[in-house]
């Protein structure tokens, strides 16, 4: 008697598998569907959280240089001519716009025409918020998948975890058997699709917010950078007036 | 972007990875789940083989005070086959051993006589007498039977609760030595070998027969051979008294499924 209980014991273990793998297998089509779907925009979303953490760091880490450097007291042609044509980075990008805005005027004209000096400045002032928009725009491309993952992601998993779980309550109609045994696999497998999608959901929120913060930070980096670079331009210019 | 997915997959991979490796926990739960089954299995197993050696020397004592021939060969015949099911003798065999020793010899002497008889008489006859036989039978035994219990059980019932509160095969086995004593089968009627009955007993708390129920119908109205079977196992069940339940387990063994059979007796 003892064999046979330990073998019908054993019997249902087997029948029923609880590895992850195995509940996905279980699972019906649509909640398949679902699951993979979780699972993909899980793998995208960290992507994106690893490729912008990365490139934040390495953004600051170079705006840190180009400042020392800017402020190091050497002159702005001597940087322009080192930065080169094409700049690495969002911040050395905006000076690097608005050099090239200065030059070409200051070349056009060699006689310093003073009415040009006021249209020169907006020009800059214009050259450089539009490079620093660009930059922005760049930096700030998918995070929106980020933010929709993490509103979407736990409804996609419950409406898996609902489908499951209506599956379940029709077999258990069919089979007219209410014991656990009938009930948890079913049961399992739904709530299975509801724990992807917080697996998806929380690190995209998480990571959403502190990389846009991080991104606001940056950005008034930048503006603050363009709006000293501007003042320098401009009082260059009254000099030269 | 590219290695941003990369490192992206490859974390993925290693979650996955130790999701795998970790999760046995929901398998570790289903261990813990058949584990007790076991040990519940193994304590009846242990309370099965200890009672039985206290029990028997009920049935000793009583071939003694009885004069008759017949019941004797049946009680030589039983008391023997228990002996080796039951490992856990040690203690009181010293004992006991003298009696069966003992007994053995005497039903030898009075089995030639009886074997001869049923031939010359009518089944029919025979079954009346047999009906009187016991009938007599029962009148006598409750007497002689009733002061053993008093005398040697307290101990052995008390002894028995500690050890089990559960039903035990032990107290199953001493309700059916104690109605086999009240059966007795007719050796020579054509195939008995291959008949046999099962009746569902009812047991009243002050061990009376309340009730025996021949369980397969069909076959006591179409049969008659297994009608006189069956109804001499049910006159047998129903004349016994004093069956030995202990009121704390009536609830348990107030109702009882036997399988006579004149092979292995009853099952």
């Amino acid at each position: 008697m003892d064999v046979e209980t330990v073998g019908a014991v054993g019997a249902i273990a087997a029948e029923v598998e609880f590895s992850i793998w195995g509940l996905f297998l279980q699972a019906d089509i649509i909640v398949k569907a679902v699951m993979i779907f979780l699972a993909a925009a899980s793998i995208w979303c960290w992507a994106i959280i690893f490729d912008k953490v990365l490139r934040l760091r390495s953004l600051t880490k170079r705006a840190g240089h180009f400042e020392e450097k800017f402020w190091s007291g050497s002159s702005l042609e001597e940087l322009y001519d080192r930065v080169g044509p094409r700049p690495p980075d969002p911040m050395s990008s905006i000076f690097v716009a608005a050099m090239r805005e200065w030059r070409r005027s200051s070349a056009k004209n060699k006689d310093g025409k003073p009415d040009n000096m006021a249209g020169l400045g907006q020009r800059i002032d214009r050259v450089m918020r539009i490079s620093l928009e660009r930059e922005m725009d760049h930096l700030q491309r998918r995070m929106t998948f980020l933010a929709s993952t993490g509103a979407v992601a736990p409804f996609l998993g419950l409406f898996g975890t609902v489908w499951g779980i209506m599956n379940t309550f029709t077999a258990i109609g069919l089979s007219s058997d209410t014991s656990l045994a009938t009930v948890a696999p079913g049961i399992a497998e739904a709530l299975f699709a509801t724990a992807l999608g917080l697996v998806a959901a929380i690190p995209a929120v998480i990571a959403y917010n502190s990389i846009s913060s991080d991104m606001n930070r940056y950005a008034l980096r930048l503006e603050n950078f363009a709006g000293e670079f501007g003042a320098i331009l401009s009082r260059q210019l009254e000099d030269r007036a | 972007m590219s290695k941003g997915l990369v490192l992206s997959t490859a974390f993925h991979g290693l979650m996955i990875g130790m999701a795998w490796v970790g999760l046995p926990f929901t398998a570790r739960e289903l261990v813990e789940v058949d584990t007790p089954i076991i040990v519940e299995l193994v304590a009846i197993g242990e309370v099965t083989a200890a009672p039985p050696p206290e029990r028997k020397p009920e049935p000793e004592p009583e071939p003694e005070p009885e004069p008759e021939p017949e019941p004797e060969p049946v009680q030589a015949e039983e008391a023997p086959p228990p002996r080796p099911e039951e490992p856990v003798p040690p203690p009181p065999p010293e004992p006991e051993t003298e009696q069966v020793a003992a007994l053995p010899a005497e039903p030898r002497v009075s089995v030639p006589p009886r074997k001869p008889k049923p031939p010359k008489k009518d089944s029919f006859e025979e079954l009346v007498s047999l009906v009187k036989n016991l009938e007599q039978e029962v009148s006598q035994r409750p007497q002689p039977e009733t002061p053993p219990p008093d005398d040697a059980e307290p101990d052995d019932r008390l002894r028995t609760m500690q050890t089990a509160d559960r039903a035990t095969l032990s107290e199953r086995d001493a309700i059916k030595s104690h109605i086999e004593r009240c059966w007795r089968i007719d050796p020579g009627k054509v195939g008995i070998q291959d008949l046999s009955v099962d009746l569902r007993v009812g047991i009243n708390p002050d061990g009376s027969v309340r009730q025996a129920v021949i369980e397969d119908t069909g076959r006591y109205f179409s049969d008659p051979a297994f009608r006189t079977f069956a109804d001499s196992a049910r006159t047998a069940v129903l004349s016994c008294s004093n069956i030995p339940i202990s009121p704390q387990r009536y609830e348990i063994f107030k109702d009882i499924v036997f399988t006579f059979s004149p092979q292995g007796r009853i099952n």
